[in-house]
This record gives structure tokens, C-alpha cells and sequence, in this order.
């Protein structure tokens, strides 16, 4: 691997503190939504919206990283997500999405060494951008981690 | 032009013959002297065999031509046909399948030379005496161009361009003849450029073809009419040609003559001045001959229809055109419920034309589904060759009946429906059907039978595995199920019979007592109903102790879009499948009894239990109470249940979409909708309820 691999991530608040997804799996970024709730799901899918005809499952960012609900503002987004170009997309809700920054590889502390520890994280680490301290978020566990512990 | 772009016909044909084959050696083993069935057999071989010859798969041409030769011995009558020979052929024909697969894969038909069949094919042949086959061989082929007909020589009627005949004269110096052949291809055949082509090819390997009628290009682009002829400089006689053209599948017949040059054009090629004229005069009579056969020609064409009309189209092309369909669908949906929600609605010809759109999605939707409809025989043709192969290998006698191979079903329930039908079958045939002994001690046929039955019922299709054996000992699975743990003894004693059969789609709960290399690995009926489930059906067992079991699959004939009633639950809105429910009534809430716990109705005399869907689905509910309950009743298989709803909306096509694989819901949920007005409802599978 290089030493100098630049990678781009979108910003996102939760409570606000800043959090970034990389850019690859964001499909688009849609204000709030109707959800329709499904029952008996996980208790952080708040439901399913219409995204251009498509029914897509939405889940909050917030509950996801055991973090305490709060109300929809009007800078709450949904991004679209998806794992795999033809994968199935997901949304996540998120409090505020603010900018597109890039981060060297270098510019990331990684907070595990460890292979299996690192999948099942939510945070690939730390990121340092300016003067802030960024929890770069693990997409893939985010979206379909559980299912091992379950 | 390569043979490469054959390939993919040569694969499917392959496949057709090779499923021929098996079918009709089946029937010949029953009945040996059935003079069709050899017919069918030796064409099928036949044509293989030339197939593979012309693709050049050397390996397979050998095993099909030695095959063939025990056909052609057992045609003659001079080899009876015993199950050891079938047994023999069996095993050249899963041979071929291995050499079909490895082309498919690599296009190379690997390297097995399989010399154990092949030995063991000649050692038929030697019982009975070889020798005469090619001379039968020979007989054939000369018995054609006895019959001097010059209708049929067609190439007679051609006349030559100048530069042909000086071909043919110069051909004619170096001691080479030219050979005129004219071939018929059936008139089934789908791709006659083709074969056409394959022909040709043969006849380049003997000489050389100076003229081709109609042209080359034309044959190729399949402007021809199933007849063509050819002109070959060879040093080979008619005969040759005639059997070279014949070893390509699908050519009814092939004639061939002399060409030879007639003195009169010897001298107008001399005399070049006279040329023009001389060429114009024939120009006319060759015109006349064209029309006369112009006249057949259009003969056939009006007869050629009937034969086959049918375009193959790729699957995903189809999945496209389905999608559309969906969509259209949701935009006439969003065009009602703006119109039930605006003034437009007083707009009597607004409605009209509404009601027309309706009307045109719906037979749209129809037609599409029609598409993707494949007949069940092409999964269900395979079985009985399997079960043969299961009575040869357990030494147990039993047939296979099959009825409504013809049903059809959507083109994605058909590629995964035959593996479920498989491990059915197979259980019949290890645990269903007893030893042959047994069955006789107990006063039946001591042949065993299994029953393949398909059929539609309403919006169903139906598909039941029975078999006529032993049945299942319901106080076996009982105590097993109690030794296992995965009941107690109280609750074994108040389930019912048809409870405890329910217990086998359990995971790993297999109840054969040993486990044998036809099934019983633990890996059972669960797999089975899981799959049937993932295509939207359900499985049912019916057993009678000493008589039977059957097995009953239902499945939906659609997947993508379907009837539903959509009705309001707490304040959010669902779907429930029209096709499972049966009525909705208004019960009174003082007619509600409670029978161990759970609330029931008697309904005309059925004992119905409820279910309160806004207590199953955590919805918000009112204070308020009511008199009168909505109840939706829905049937499965012979239970019924009643859901309470709070009010009802309407019916509507809704076309389904997954929810994705993140949500783990209760399987309550089957999916979900696109509503006119762009929320989504959820589509509630009832029957999971019942």
C-alpha cells in the first residue's frame, strides 16, 4: 500500500459531533422523508420510504450507535447508502450533513490492529482534519453488522 | 465465419436430444419392441453424432456413433433390448451430459475417452452381430436418388454464367467431375442458414463449391426456402456427397447428380461475339423455370406458419419489460388517487378514460406474465429417470406417474422449484414407499407408485408428490419429536395429528431410522418448505397410515405485482393479499367466545379463531370501543383465521417490492408497495398467522 492514499469523506453531525462516511457508498443525500414503520424490525430501523418508486429501509444513525433520539430538524438528511455498486441501498438518518473534506490514509488513527475487531467496530478510526477529531464510521458494519451477534 | 457462433445452438439442440433420448430409452426399456420409440432414438442418436462431427468434438462423435450402432443393431432386430443394456446406454448418455458440460463451460469437450463404455457397447454389438449394420447403412443411402425425379434435381434447371462454365469445362481437363446437389432441410429446422452453412462446410472438405443457388450471402441471411443446391468440383462420386450433406442434422433429403456441359456451350464460349445474345435467349426460358418454382415456393410459405412462431428472448429482457409494467402501474395508481382526491373527479370522460387505462395495464400485466410463463416439463422431465435410477440402485420396484406437465408458472418459480420436487420425490421413493416385500405382505401391488400431479386452481398452481406407501406413523414423530426436546409430553398431547405432521418441516428432523445415500442427511423437509416459502407458497402434508402421503405445494402464479385489499390498521395502512382471503364479515363483539384463552367466532358453523393484527403489529390503537369488529377472513389450506382490521380501503393491484434483506421483520411482512399518492404500505403475508 502507498503511503500517501487520499481518500474523500462526507461530513455528518450526530449530537454534533462530527462523524465521516466515505464517499464511495453514498448513493445521494435526500431531506426527510415519510417512513412507513415495520413492525417487529430492529429497533434503530425506523422504517421504509419511496425513493423514487424504489422502497428503500431507513435506519437512525443515532440509535444504530446507541446514541438518544431526537426530533427531526430541517437540516436532518437521509444519505443513501449502498454497500456494492448493485447492492441493495439503505438510508441512514443523520442530524446535519456538512462538507466533503479528503483525508490522507496518514491522517487516520487507527483505533484497532486487530482484523476481526476492526469488522466489528463502528469506527475505523480517527481522523484528523484541521483541528478536529473525526470518527471515520465503518459503512459496512453500520448497515449490515449485527446479523453475526444476533 | 467460424463454427463458434454454432455453439450456443449446438448446446441447446444437444440438450433437446439428449433429453429425447433419455425419455425414449426409458419407454424402450418397457416396452422393447415399441418400433417409434427405436425410430426416435436412432434420430436422436443420429443427429447428435453429426452435430458433434461438424463442431469438431471428435470424443463425443465416437461414444454417439458406437451408441448408435447398438441402436441401429436393435432397430434391425438383430439385438434385444434388456436393462442391462439400458443400464449401458444410460451411462454413454451421462457421458455426453459430462462432455456437454465441460463444452459448456470451456468449449472443449475435455479428454475422458469413457473406453469402458465404449467396450462395453461393442461387446453388445458383438452378441449380435455387427457386420450387417453397414451394409443396412449402405441400403439406406443408395435407396434415395433411385427414383430419377427431375422436380426434386433442381440444380438441373439452373443455368450457369459464363466464367461457371469455364470452370466447369477447365474441371473437366484435370479429370475432376462436378457433382450438382440439391438439399431439402426440414422444414422445422430454426436455424437453416445455419445449417446451410454446416453443410457446405462438409462439401468444402471433399471439393470445391463453384455455385450456389441462391447465393452464399442469401442462404446465410436465411433467404432461402429450405431448399437450396450447390455445384461441387470433386473427384468424389454423387453417392459420397449425398452421405457427406446427410450426416448434418435436420437435412430431410439430399440429390445429386452429374453436371455435365452440353456441346452447344462449348461453342457459344468459343464464339464469344454471339455470347450476349445466345445468354439473353436463355435469360427467358430461366425466367420461366424461376416461376415455376416460385409457384412451389409460395406453396410451402402458406404451409410453413403452423410449424413454429416463437422467438427466444432473453430472460432479462423480459425482467426489464416487467419492470416498465410496475411502473406504469404505480403512475395509474397516483392518476386515481388524484382524481378521488381533486375536483377532476365530476369529470365523467376523466373516468372514462381512466377506467380505459386501467383496463389496458391490467391486460398489459397479463400479457407480460404470459411471457415469462414456461411449462413445468422442462423441470419435471428429468424424474423419471431419476427415480429409475433410485429402484435400480435400492432394488426397490416403482414408477413414477406424472400428470400436467404442461402447467405453467413464472420463469423465476421454475428455476427453483426443482430441487424442491427433487428431495420430495426422493423421500417418497427411500422412506415413503416400503420393500417390495413388505408392500406385498400388507396386500398391495408390490410395486410401488409415486404420483407427480400438477394443475392451476384459481390463482394458484398446485403441485402434489404422493406416493402410495406405508404413510407416515404419526406416534413415531410424536415421541421422536418428545425425545428430541422439541416438545414436551403435555404439549404433544394436545396437538393434533395434523400439528405433529407439521413437525417434519421443523430443521433437521428427519425420521428415517437410517440414513441412506438417497436422503435422510438431516437436511430435510425444512429446506424444502423454506424454499417454497421464499417463492411466496406454501407446503402441506396429508397421511394416511398403511396408504400414504402427499405432499401439496401451492405456489402463486405471479410474483411482481397482485391483487390486494388494502385496509387501515391503528393509523397506517397495509396490504393483504386478495387470493387468501376468502370474505370479510362484521362481527358483533358480543358474539365472540373465548375457547383456552384465545377469542373465536363461529362462523356459519366453523369455529374461527381471531386475530387482533393491530395487537400483532404494535400498532397505536383507540380507546374507543366498538360494537362491531371488521374481520377479513382468510383461508389456508383447510384453517381459517379472522383478522380484525379497522377499516377497509379497497381492492388494488399493487405491485411488490422487497424491503431488502437489512430489516429483519417477522416474516409477517412480505414485502411492500408504492401507493398512488407515493407512501408506501406494507403487504401483510396473513396466511403466516393462520
Amino acid at each position: 500500500m502507498a503511503a500517501e492514499v487520499s481518500k474523500q469523506y462526507i461530513i455528518i453531525y450526530l449530537n454534533n459531533i462530527p462523524h465521516a462516511i466515505e464517499i464511495k457508498y453514498i448513493e445521494s443525500i435526500i431531506v426527510m422523508q415519510n417512513i412507513t414503520r415495520i413492525p417487529k424490525a430492529q429497533s434503530y430501523f425506523k422504517g421504509v420510504i419511496n425513493l423514487r418508486g424504489d422502497v428503500v429501509p431507513v435506519m437512525s444513525l443515532r440509535l444504530r450507535l446507541k446514541m438518544d433520539e431526537c426530533d427531526y430538524t430541517n437540516s436532518t438528511r437521509i444519505i443513501i447508502l449502498k454497500l456494492e455498486e448493485h447492492g441493495a441501498p439503505v438510508g441512514v438518518i443523520v442530524d446535519a450533513v456538512k462538507e466533503v473534506i479528503s483525508l490522507d490514509d496518514s491522517d487516520i488513527e487507527k483505533l484497532s490492529y486487530d482484523e476481526t475487531e476492526e469488522k466489528a467496530s463502528n469506527s475505523l478510526g480517527i481522523g484528523k482534519y484541521k483541528d478536529e477529531l473525526i470518527s471515520i464510521l465503518n459503512v459496512p458494519s453500520i448497515i449490515g453488522g449485527e446479523k453475526k451477534n444476533d | 465465419m467460424d463454427v463458434g457462433q454454432y455453439l450456443e445452438i449446438f448446446i441447446d439442440e444437444t440438450k433437446e436430444h439428449l433429453q429425447s433420448l433419455n425419455e425414449h430409452l426409458l419407454i424402450l426399456e418397457k416396452e422393447p419392441d415399441n418400433d417409434n420409440t427405436i425410430n426416435e432414438i436412432f434420430r436422436a442418436a443420429h443427429s447428435l453424432k453429426g452435430m458433434a462431427g461438424t463442431m469438431g468434438y471428435k470424443l463425443m462423435q465416437r461414444l454417439t456413433h458406437d451408441m448408435e450402432n447398438v441402436f441401429s443393431e436393435v432397430r434391425n432386430g438383430h439385438l434385444k433390448v434388456n436393462s442391462n443394456m439400458v443400464d449401458v446406454l444410460f451411462r454413454g448418455l451421462d457421458a455426453l451430459e459430462t462432455y456437454l458440460a465441460n463444452i459448456i463451460e470451456s468449449s472443449n469437450e475435455g479428454d475422458d475417452d469413457n473406453e469402458d463404455i465404449l467396450k462395453d457397447l461393442n461387446n453388445f454389438l458383438q452378441e449380435g452381430g455387427a457386420s450387417e449394420t453397414k451394409e443396412e447403412a449402405t441400403k439406406n443411402n443408395d435407396r434415395a436418388p433411385v427414383s430419377y425425379d427431375n422436380d426434386k434435381y433442381k440444380f438441373k434447371n439452373l443455368k450457369f454464367e459464363d466464367h461457371e462454365k469455364r470452370a466447369i469445362l477447365r474441371a473437366g481437363e484435370m479429370g475432376l467431375s462436378v457433382i450438382g446437389l440439391t438439399v431439402y432441410i426440414q422444414e422445422t429446422c430454426m436455424l437453416k442458414g445455419a445449417r446451410a452453412f454446416m453443410i457446405n462446410r462438409n462439401l468444402e472438405e471433399h471439393g470445391e463449391i463453384i455455385k450456389l443457388d441462391p447465393s452464399a450471402q442469401d442462404i446465410e441471411d436465411e433467404k432461402y426456402d429450405f431448399v437450396y443446391s450447390a455445384f461441387v468440383i470433386t473427384k468424389e462420386k454423387p453417392e459420397t456427397l449425398i452421405s457427406v450433406a446427410s450426416s448434418v442434422s435436420e437435412v430431410k433429403e439430399v440429390v445429386a447428380d452429374y453436371i455435365t456441359i452440353s456441346d452447344e456451350d462449348k461453342a457459344t464460349l468459343a464464339a464469344s461475339a454471339k455470347l450476349v445474345k445466345d445468354t439473353q435467349g436463355k435469360g427467358t426460358k430461366d425466367s420461366g423455370s424461376l416461376k415455376a418454382s416460385g409457384a412451389t415456393t409460395a406453396q410451402k410459405t402458406t404451409a410453413k406458419p403452423v410449424v413454429n412462431r416463437s422467438v427466444r428472448v432473453d430472460i432479462d429482457k423480459l425482467d426489464v419489460l416487467m419492470n416498465l409494467v410496475s411502473e406504469l402501474i404505480i403512475a395509474k395508481n397516483g392518476l386515481v388517487s388524484i382524481s378521488s382526491e381533486n375536483e377532476i373527479s365530476t369529470d365523467s370522460a376523466y373516468h372514462e378514460q381512466l377506467e380505459y387505462l386501467e383496463r389496458i395495464t391490467t391486460n398489459l400485466h397479463e400479457s407480460v406474465m404470459k411471457t415469462r410463463m414456461v411449462p413445468i416439463e422442462s423441470v419435471v422431465n428429468r424424474f423419471p429417470r431419476m427415480i429409475r435410477d433410485i429402484s435400480k440402485k435400492m432394488n426397490k420396484d416403482m414408477e413414477l406417474y406424472m400428470s400436467g406437465e404442461d402447467t405453467e408458472l413464472d420463469r423465476t418459480v421454475i428455476d427453483e422449484i426443482g430441487d424442491p420436487l427433487m428431495h420430495l420425490l426422493r423421500n417418497a421413493a427411500d422412506h415413503g414407499l416400503e420393500d417390495n416385500d413388505v408392500r406385498e405382505k400388507a396386500g398391495k401391488n408390490p410395486k410401488g407408485s409415486i404420483f407427480l400431479d400438477a394443475y392451476q386452481e384459481g390463482n394458484n398452481v398446485v403441485i402434489e408428490v404422493r406416493d402410495d406407501g406405508g404413510g407416515i406413523n404419526v406416534e413415531n414423530v410424536r415421541q421422536k419429536a418428545i425425545d428430541k426436546g422439541n416438545i414436551t409430553v403435555e404439549q404433544a398431547d394436545r396437538m393434533s395429528e395434523k400439528d405433529i405432521i407439521d413437525l417434519l418441516f421443523r430443521p433437521s428432523f428427519s425420521t428415517a431410522e437410517q440414513v441412506s445415500e438417497i436422503s435422510g442427511r438431516g437436511v430435510g423437509l425444512d429446506v424444502v418448505k423454506t424454499k417454497i416459502e421464499t417463492l411466496g407458497g406454501e407446503i402441506e402434508a396429508k397421511t394416511k397410515l398403511g396408504e400414504g402421503t402427499n405432499f401439496i405445494i401451492r405456489l402463486p402464479l405471479t410474483l411482481a405485482i397482485i391483487q390486494a385489499l388494502m385496509v387501515i390498521i391503528g393509523d397506517e395502512k397495509y396490504a393483504l393479499p386478495l387470493g387468501s382471503i376468502q370474505t370479510v364479515e362484521n362481527v358483533k363483539v358480543s358474539d365472540i367466545r373465548q375457547v383456552e384463552g384465545k377469542d373465536v367466532i363461529n362462523l356459519r358453523g366453523h369455529v374461527v379463531p381471531i386475530i387482533y393484527l393491530s395487537q400483532v403489529l404494535d400498532c397505536k390503537t383507540s380507546d374507543e370501543k366498538q360494537d362491531e369488529l371488521l374481520v377479513a377472513i382468510v383461508k389456508k389450506g383447510e384453517r381459517l383465521g379472522g383478522m380484525v382490521v379497522d377499516a377497509l380501503i379497497g381492492q388494488q393491484e399493487i405491485v411488490i417490492k422487497s424491503i431488502g434483506k437489512y430489516i429483519k421483520s417477522s416474516k409477517l411482512i412480505s414485502g411492500a408497495t408504492v401507493l398512488g399518492n407515493g407512501e408506501v404500505a406494507l403487504i401483510l403475508d396473513v396466511n403466516s398467522l393462520v
